[in-house]
């Protein structure tokens, strides 16, 4: 039995992790990093205008069949996000494949249930405390990602050496592979937290600060956005962004309530997925002092289309410069994002520096 | 009090339901026109530019109704139930207006089933802010969803008479505001009929039976009015002659959901046609003339 899943960001650390505790007797295999052949792939074989993160799926299931998987895990969501895997099995179907598909995430959340059902299945004997033992080790994993990159984006722009903090992560990443045990990630944390204090950054105070927000899937895959924030490295920005997996697994549904607070009052009800976080995040940016804002989202994603016009109204009456980038499947786009978000920048200094706008 | 519906959308899912509301509780109703080439470019102008067709003629009929009602009606809906949501483009309808046209009257209702917010409630909410008690609004809302329930039924009647018609039974699969709105679908239907085809439609049929048919077929979709189409081209499939499925460009929605059923439901030719803002009908006739082409060789054939 060889298991497979969908990429996202680098998170298939964890997930590789976890899978491996959880099958013992299988071999977890996540799908060859994503690439433009990847992307062509996944869709040639998807409809034409589904969401790109369905594309990318396909892809990645794909290129992971043709390697010998034979199981795929496909979560599930809000949105559209729910329906990927009924169709996506579908689609491989079709196209000749054989293989299970297991839906572990319901619109209803993650259930230790059917986690330990699938287990049984696969003949791994798991107790529940094992599985939470496993569970516990993921979260805590994702969660250290997430803390080392938010700190890395902040400074990665201000390095001596320009990649500094990226070899660093690649090196924490690579390291994070072996490690089993919550004493293990607990050393790990405290070893990698005091590599990247000590490296020597140097913010500027007049530092231009650009926080990205937009849908989940585009905003953490660095490939989906093409590298939008090494793009900004390069222009030397202080980087922030607000949706990581920590968020969308631990606070999304206790901050439901206060994100739509904070959208108010250029929202009243929730508009479906992250679209409401993205008003609400782009609200605290413009009040945090932040010199501008770039919207991320695949092309026609309704909810963030949804939040388009609250986006404008706030850009308007907070005088906070907002970028919408959509992406889709073309070749160019690297090219075309990295052009708009260079005039992008160019008008931010001009601002800053007291000029026309 | 002059409450405007938008004749876009939910509109026609609800026009009943709406009117007769409205009517019982002594107010008039304007309704904006059929969609004309003028009030797409309005709301082409108004909208995202990645926003779908039925959105961007949604807000056209917005702009025209400004002005002429003291109130917009605006339904917002989240979802009916568990496993029963709506596009998320219609969690926002309200926001998006209020935020394109600052100074709409907008009258807003919230159904959100799973949060305890049901259509009764929605309407009680709907006719408080019309200064209307719990009671009338109750009283209005039960008569005029009977209403169009009979309403529904009669039309559901009428399509299923259509079925002992001799002329190659077509169905089309699509949502209401795609298939009966002059800009966006309209013209499939009309084309089919005048290549001599009988066009029945999937949102006119009984939606127990297609909730059925849709929970057989597809268990885990959770669009309640894509799980009708699907329920509806399941059940009538062994009657037809041919299925087109209309969806209006860029539909997320649909291309799951379309797909989903173009690669479960075989056996009756199949076509696809996508209608967007640009208004060539050229290609969509030359499109049904060949798929008509093909069910009369089919037929021959037979």
């Amino acid at each position: 039995m060889t298991i497979s899943f969908p990429h996202l960001a680098s998170y298939h650390i964890p997930i590789t992790t976890l899978l491996q505790t959880l099958f013992p007797a299988a071999r977890v295999l996540p799908p060859p990093a994503i690439s433009p052949r990847t992307l062509h792939v996944g869709a040639r074989h998807s409809p034409d205008f589904v969401c790109a993160p369905f594309k990318y799926n396909v892809g990645n299931f794909i290129e992971a069949l043709q390697q010998g998987a034979d199981v795929l895990f496909q979560a599930g969501g809000g949105c559209r996000f729910g329906f990927y895997a009924d169709l996506q099995e579908q689609i491989l179907r079709d196209l000749g494949y054989n293989f299970r598909m297991i839906k572990l995430f319901g619109s209803d959340g993650l259930s230790l249930k059917k986690l330990r059902a699938a287990a049984l299945e696969a003949g791994a004997k798991l107790s529940y405390p094992r599985i939470i033992h496993a569970l516990l080790i993921a979260i805590k994993s994702i969660r250290l990602i997430d803390e080392l990159e938010f700190y890395a984006r902040e400074s990665a722009a201000f390095t001596s050496d320009k990649n500094t903090h990226e070899s660093l992560l690649r090196s924490f990443k690579n390291a994070l592979l072996h490690v089993r045990t919550l004493r293990g990630i607990n050393k790990l944390a405290a070893q990698f937290r005091r590599t990247f204090n000590s490296v020597q950054t140097s913010v500027p105070h007049n530092a231009l600060k650009i926080g990205i927000i937009g849908e989940l899937f585009d905003v953490m895959e660095p490939f989906a956005n093409r590298f939008l924030e090494r793009e900004l490295y390069k222009h030397r920005a202080v980087v922030t962004r607000f949706v990581n997996a920590t968020y969308l697994l631990t606070q999304k549904k206790k901050l439901a309530r206060k994100v739509l607070q904070d959208a108010a009052p250029y929202l009243k009800y929730p508009v479906g997925a992250e679209g409401t976080l993205s008003v609400a995040a782009c609200a605290a940016l413009a009040q945090g002092g932040y010199d501008g804002v770039i919207h991320v989202k695949p092309f026609a994603c309704a909810p963030e289309v949804n939040a388009v016009p609250a986006l404008n109204s706030l850009s308007r009456d907070t005088r906070i410069p907002v970028l919408y980038l959509s992406f889709d499947t073309q070749d160019a786009a690297s090219l075309g994002m990295k052009t708009r978000v260079e005039a992008f920048i160019d008008m931010l200094k001009m601002k800053k520096q007291g000029g026309i706008l | 009090m002059k409450i405007g519906l938008p004749r876009a959308l939910l509109y026609y899912r609800y026009q009943h339901l709406w009117t007769d509301f409205f009517c019982r509780l002594g107010h008039e109703v304007v309704v904006s026109p059929e969609t004309n080439p003028q009030i797409l470019a309005q709301g082409i102008w108004y909208s995202v530019d990645e926003s779908c067709l039925p959105g961007k003629i949604f807000l056209g009929h917005v702009q025209y109704l400004i002005g002429k009602c003291d109130y917009i009606l605006i339904p917002r809906i989240d979802n009916f139930g568990i496993n029963e949501k709506v596009c998320v483009k219609l969690n926002a309808l309200c926001d998006v207006v209020r935020n394109t046209f600052p100074f709409a009257p907008v009258l807003d209702y919230n159904i959100d089933a799973e949060k305890g917010k049901s259509e009764v409630r929605a309407f009680i909410q709907l006719g408080k802010t019309l200064a209307h008690s719990a009671h009338q609004s109750v009283c209005a809302y039960r008569g005029a969803a009977d209403f169009a329930r009979h309403v529904q039924q009669k039309e559901y009647a009428a399509q299923l008479k259509k079925l002992a018609s001799s002329a190659p039974k077509i169905l089309l699969i699509g949502h209401s505001y795609v298939l009966s709105d002059r800009c966006a679908g309209a013209a499939v239907a009309r084309g089919l009929e005048r290549l001599g085809a009988c066009v029945l439609k999937a949102d006119k049929l009984s939606s127990t039976l297609t909730a059925q048919t849709a929970a057989f077929n597809a268990p885990n979709l959770y669009w309640t009015f894509n799980k009708e189409l699907f329920g509806a081209a399941a059940a009538y499939k062994p009657h037809l002659d041919g299925m087109v499925y209309v969806t209006a460009f860029p539909c997320g929605v649909d291309a799951l959901a379309h797909e989903f059923a173009l690669r479960r439901l075989k056996g009756v030719p199949s076509c696809h046609i996508v209608v967007d803002e640009a208004q060539g009908d050229t290609g969509l006739s030359t499109r049904l003339e060949s798929f008509m082409d093909i069910l009369h060789a089919r037929r021959l054939a037979k």
